[in-house]
């Protein structure tokens, strides 16, 4: 099926302008990322610099991670403190930035449109229902990459400067390999099957707030995730990401086809 | 030449799983045919439910017939990708449509960008100007009055410049000068050859505006026609009224019962009423007859059924089961 991608972009950009002035929309867009990358990191990290030996010990053996997460040997014990803390724990929880956004903007791609009586404007227009919803999915897509993105900036520099009087010329997350592949493989892939899930519920669902009720189950993964990684923390290698983003990239193929076909634009007419 | 809109046989059956299971299925349309001629204004009547919304929903290709099919110039709207199919179509729908948050202009810059048009930002102002709109184009559509949203729901179904349009209720909602505008609109368009779908409930609209009009009840075409046709098929004869300046003398009587082409007349003083099969032909040879007789001719009136008397006629059951 050809998809004209001009078609996807006029919707994105007129989802754009009518989501940026939707408050119950904008709000948590800039609020829940703020939280994830801002606020709750330093909370999590001050034990370090406090007591950087007992927190190394609460989580296991020292050496074993030193071999496990390649912590290069210029690193002193507050930097290898702030490496487990954050691959631990804040790496996880930065999971939750892209998923949340994605929900959120999502939630109201076609239960918005029903809300607002537009539904059948739209379903008029001279344009497939895979363009349609591709325009959707792009919609949600570019602001969760770009509130991930800036949000992983300024965690990097959030991080680098609590711990900037023991740096060492070394720099903490920016050159880690597993936060590259986690921010820049990961989520991408991650972000485009939670917006292709939400937006199919979107259409079934009878408004916005119920959608984002429904959605709100797409955080069970992440969830999941994160105890596995605190389980077990060798569980989040190169290749597990690697592995891991494929695998979604795989389902995203078939949700993309799974939407179109779900997407009952005579339904989401009928029951405006 | 092909028709701008042909249906066939078009059915369309929703299931309510909910209800009784006597009453799942509703069939919307049942076995609707009719054809719309190029450059025709074609008026579709009925009652609340009767399915004239989904009719129109489906010849545009949003709902899919349970079976039948429509062709659009020529074109399936079954086998032919629908969407592309409504590149040539205006549609303006019951809810008008329009998003809220965005202004006027915004609203129109966006359902515009989806066609070919040459300087849409000229071609805006154009039919901002035509709607009356033109002061409010940066508006929030939110901040509009109904009637105004509406007159912005139909610059964005003329914004393309449509072959075939679908105007569901036009003047719902409007004062009776826009209501006006928007009847004069629809004349400006027919004179460019463009061919109007209209759905309507006034019934004097529809009597101004269309070439010719079906009647839909229950998802049956009733009666199809123009109104004329239609008078002609639902009433044996058509009356005209005669005023004389003198009391009609037993003449004049005699030659008016001698008349083939008269069914019946009845005599009031100086007034005949005369009951033939087509007024519009029996007037003429009886007014000759009249004077030749020497009969003073002070007034003539044709007695025409209007849109409504037929409606009400064909949907006499309706309305009792309504009382």
């Amino acid at each position: 099926m050809i998809v004209d991608i001009k078609n996807c972009v006029r919707i994105m950009k007129k989802d754009w302008k009518t989501t940026i002035k939707n408050k119950m929309i904008l709000l948590p867009m800039i609020l829940l990322p703020q939280i994830f990358s801002l606020v709750l990191p330093p909370l999590m990290l001050i034990g370090v610099l406090i007591d950087p030996e007992g927190i190394i010990a609460a989580f296991g053996n020292q050496e074993q991670f030193i071999s496990l997460f390649n912590i290069p040997e210029s690193y002193n014990q507050y930097l290898i403190g702030a490496e487990i803390m954050t691959r631990m724990m804040i790496l996880p929880f930065f999971l939750f930035i892209p998923t949340f956004t994605a929900i959120i903007i999502a939630s109201d791609s076609f239960a918005g449109e029903k809300e607002r009586k537009t539904m059948e404007s739209v379903a008029l227009l001279p344009i497939s229902k895979m363009e349609l919803i591709f325009g959707k999915v792009l919609t949600a897509f570019i602001p969760a990459m770009v509130i991930t993105f800036l949000s992983f900036i300024f965690l990097g520099i959030e991080i680098n400067l609590m711990f900037l009087s023991h740096l060492d010329g070394n720099i903490l997350i920016f050159l880690d390999p597993i936060w590259l592949l986690s921010v820049f493989v990961l989520t991408p892939t991650l972000s485009y099957v939670n917006i292709l899930i939400t937006v199919i519920i979107s259409s079934r669902s009878k408004d916005f707030k119920s959608a984002q009720n429904i959605s709100g189950v797409l955080v069970i993964p992440i969830i999941t995730l994160m105890f596995m990684q605190m389980f077990n923390p060798a569980f989040m290698s190169p290749l597990m990401i690697i592995i891991l983003s494929a695998a979604i990239g795989g389902v995203c193929l078939i949700f993309m086809d799974l939407a179109n076909k779900l997407l009952d634009i005579e339904r989401l007419i009928l029951t405006l | 030449m092909e028709a701008a809109i042909r249906v066939e046989n078009l059915t369309k059956v929703f299931h309510n799983k909910k209800a009784e299971p006597e009453n799942r299925e509703i069939w919307a349309l049942d076995s609707v045919s009719f054809k719309v001629e190029k450059g025709e204004i074609f008026g579709l009547l009925g009652p609340n439910g009767a399915g004239k919304t989904t009719c129109i929903r489906v010849i545009a290709g949003i709902l899919k017939p349970t079976s039948g099919t429509a062709y659009i110039q020529g074109e399936n709207i079954n086998q032919f990708q629908s969407h592309l199919l409504r590149k040539n179509l205006g549609f303006l729908t019951e809810n008008h449509g329009s998003y809220e948050a965005l202004t006027v202009k915004e609203n129109l810059a966006f359902f515009g960008s989806f066609y070919e048009i040459r300087n849409l930002n000229d071609r805006i102002e154009d039919v901002l100007k035509q709607m009356g709109l033109d002061g409010r184009k940066e508006m929030k559509a939110g901040k509009l009055s109904k009637g105004q949203k509406q007159r912005l729901a139909i610059a964005r179904t003329i914004l393309h410049e449509p072959e075939v349009l679908f105007f569901d209720e036009p003047t719902s909602g409007l004062d009776p000068s826009a209501a006006l505008k928007v009847r004069n609109l629809i004349i400006r368009l027919k004179r460019k050859n463009r061919t109007l779908f209209i759905n309507s409930h006034n019934l004097e609209e529809v009597q101004k505006l269309c070439d010719r009009v079906a009647i839909l009840d229950q998802g049956k075409i009733k009666r199809i026609g123009t109104p004329s046709d239609l008078s002609k098929e639902l009433w044996d004869t058509q009356e005209m009224t005669c005023t004389l300046k003198t009391p009609v003398s037993s003449q004049i009587e005699a030659k008016l019962a001698s008349l083939d082409y008269i069914k019946h007349f009845r005599i009031e003083d100086n007034k005949i009423y005369i009951h033939s099969n087509d007024v519009n032909e029996t007037t003429p040879p009886i007014i000759k007859e009249l004077v030749n007789l020497g009969a003073e001719i002070l007034e003539v009136n044709r007695t025409r059924h209007s849109l409504e008397d037929i409606y009400l006629k064909l949907m006499k059951n309706e309305i009792e089961w309504g009382k």
